[in-house]
């Protein structure tokens, strides 16, 4: 499952939400994997999230692999969602 | 006197004895412990598990204190799981793959233009630290010599330093790098400790072991001063003065004497200083602290905690004050041109009023204590005090309709802080249940002085008239009704406005803490009625 989400928190994605998307991300078997311009990480590394140095603005490519793809996928889009308002 | 200048960090003015801090590495102690012998993989991965361990037990205990803490836990596991590769797949001892993953990680971040990201090699630096000196022997705790009241100078601070500190002993720390987005920095905001940082080399000129003022509010420090800058200083003592006792006047008038306080710690503190109760809990803090609004669940659990620690007192709630000079870190409000006269206080809560009801629902839920009062903050007008009760009246019959209990006596009171609620004292005095009067924002709207601009300062004068007329207005309004009035702002807590209050009719102060015992001791050598 894919998505373009486009980051809206005015902080960007800064490390404690950074944490809270890691964690999230590993409770899932599924893979999440981020892209931003030339880089791509999976969301489980917290190191990983915060080296896209994702700002508002940033666009950012979602995608979701995995048996239980459609539950992660959805709490993820949540999460982006949650962060922006 | 002499002053350095840097960036202001955290605020607050204070006054105390340098202690500093030197660069610090591995003692030769902990090098020493370093195995000389042939490398075994198991050994080492074995040793770096159970450091790794120590680290996280650390970090877990403090996760209350801040959100920082569980961000460090997520970056721990994931340097953890590389040094553990390194040593298995490079074959290094665990101290050398502890240090070849902070330079590699350190290096990536540092290489960023964002300073935000920049500033997170920070965090690897401070975990990758607590790794090493859990490997070895660790080191001593270095400010174990801080004498009470101590203005720390460093370098740099991490995040893991505070858990070493003694912060009773805190008043304030001056740093010579460091930015305002580092975790130091937020934490020190968080609990409200004065920094100043990137002072940079001027920080070598501040004497070890001597008394100077700090001002984290404009990023200053003086040496050298005049005795007159430290009696004008609100003392900020880092260890408050206890006074358990009632405090009369010497004709046997009984002041109430409350405190105010911004977190569970400071209401604990303030009850245990003898505070008659807490006159403003001010609720910016859990806002603050988060990435984003918090639920009704964490609210309600705060304001529970803050109810059972008063002892049966009474609790006097401020719903979220923010705008003006505090501003949410995720704030979904485009910044005001003027933001002292934009969307603040009661305004932001009418204008985003779903935030505004599940502040209010999780007070109520936390009221059943039966000691619990709410007030709104910047009220103008009886229309807008009028829809902030609606709403409260709108989440009472929501609980009641769910079964949730809560306190069917608790009806909201305000804060007078406007010179609109001034003139129509006595029309809020009709609606709302008791009055607080915030001497700050009222003095700096009735002089048109802004009591944080440098130019004006001196001007920002609660002594003025127009503000003591003011004070008189709205008491005499409120005995007139018979509602309750107190004063909350600074001039609550200035001893020499102790007597003016009385004079003026106030019954009822609420102060910082530290100045509790200060302000039951002018008003025991007062006399009211004086024949």
């Amino acid at each position: 499952m894919e998505a373009i989400i486009v980051l809206e928190a005015s902080n960007g994605l800064h490390a404690r939400p950074a944490a809270e998307l890691a964690a999230m991300a590993k409770r899932f078997k599924s893979n999440i994997i981020l892209t931003a311009g030339t880089k791509e990480v999976n969301a489980r590394n917290i190191l990983s999230l915060l080296t896209l140095g994702l700002k508002q603005g940033s666009v950012i490519n979602l995608r979701v692999e995995g048996d239980d793809c459609e539950a992660a996928f959805e709490e993820v889009t949540r999460f982006f969602e949650h962060i922006g308002q | 006197m002499r002053k350095i200048v840097g960036t202001p960090a955290s605020s607050g003015k204070v006054s105390g004895k340098t202690f500093r801090i030197g660069q610090r590495s591995l003692s030769g102690e902990g090098r020493r412990h370093l195995p000389r012998e042939p490398f075994i993989e198991e050994v080492e991965t074995g040793r770096f598990v159970e450091a790794s361990s120590i680290v996280h037990d650390r970090l877990s205990a403090h996760l209350e204190e801040s959100n920082i803490f569980a961000a460090h836990l997520e970056i721990l596991d994931n340097i953890s799981q590389q040094v553990i590769t390194r040593i298995q797949e490079g074959a290094l001892n665990a101290l050398s793959a502890v240090e070849a993953t902070r330079s590699e990680i350190c290096a990536l971040f540092e290489d960023m233009d964002d300073e935000y990201l920049r500033s997170r090699a920070d965090d690897i630096e401070d975990l990758c630290r607590q790794l090493s000196f859990a490997l070895t022997d660790g080191e001593v705790n270095p400010f174990t010599p801080m004498e009470e009241q101590t203005i720390l100078i460093a370098d740099n601070l991490l995040v893991s330093d505070t858990l070493l500190i003694d912060k009773t002993k805190l008043a304030g720390i001056a740093l010579r790098n460091g930015s305002k987005t580092s975790h130091i920095a937020i934490l020190a905001r968080e609990q409200e400790i004065p920094l100043v940082l990137g002072i940079g080399e001027e920080i070598d000129s501040i004497p070890d072991r001597e008394m100077v003022i700090m001002d984290g509010d404009r990023g200053e420090v003086f040496i050298d001063f005049e005795e007159e800058m430290l009696s004008a200083l609100t003392v900020r003592s880092s260890r408050s003065e206890q006074d358990m006792n009632p405090a009369f006047t010497g004709d046997g008038v009984q002041i109430e004497v409350l405190a105010n306080a911004g977190n569970l710690d400071e209401v604990k503190e303030a009850i245990a200083c003898g505070a008659d109760g807490i006159g403003l809990l001010r609720t910016e803090f859990i806002f603050m602290n988060g990435d984003d609004f918090p639920d009704e669940d964490q609210q309600y659990a705060v304001y529970h905690a803050c109810a059972s620690a008063c002892e049966g007192k009474s609790l006097t709630i401020r719903t979220l004050d923010i705008g003006a000079d505090k501003q949410l870190p995720y704030s979904i409000l485009a910044v005001d041109e003027n933001p002292l006269l934009g969307i603040r206080g009661i305004r932001f809560s009418l204008l985003y009023n779903g935030i505004f009801k599940v502040q209010l629902r999780a007070i109520l839920r936390a009221s059943t204590l039966g000691n619990i009062r709410v007030m709104f903050p910047m009220i103008t007008s009886p229309e807008e005090f009028q829809a902030a009760t609606s709403l409260l009246d709108e989440c009472k019959s929501e609980l009641r309709n769910e079964g949730v209990p809560f306190d069917e006596k608790l009806r909201p009171g305000m804060m007078v802080e406007t010179p609109a609620s001034v003139i129509l004292a006595s029309d809020f005095a009709g609606v709302a249940d008791f009055f607080s009067i915030g001497t700050n924002d009222l003095t700096q709207y009735i002089l048109a002085v802004d009591r944080n601009n440098p130019y004006t300062e001196g001007a920002c004068d609660y002594f003025h008239r127009a503000v003591q007329k003011s004070l008189l207005e709205v008491v005499t309004a409120a005995n007139a009704a018979g509602i309750a009035v107190s004063v909350c702002g600074e001039m609550g807590s200035d001893p020499q406005a102790t007597a003016l209050l009385l004079a003026l009719g106030v019954r009822k102060l609420s102060v910082s803490t530290n100045q509790i015992a200060r302000i039951k001791e002018q008003i025991r050598s007062q006399v009211i009625n004086k024949e």
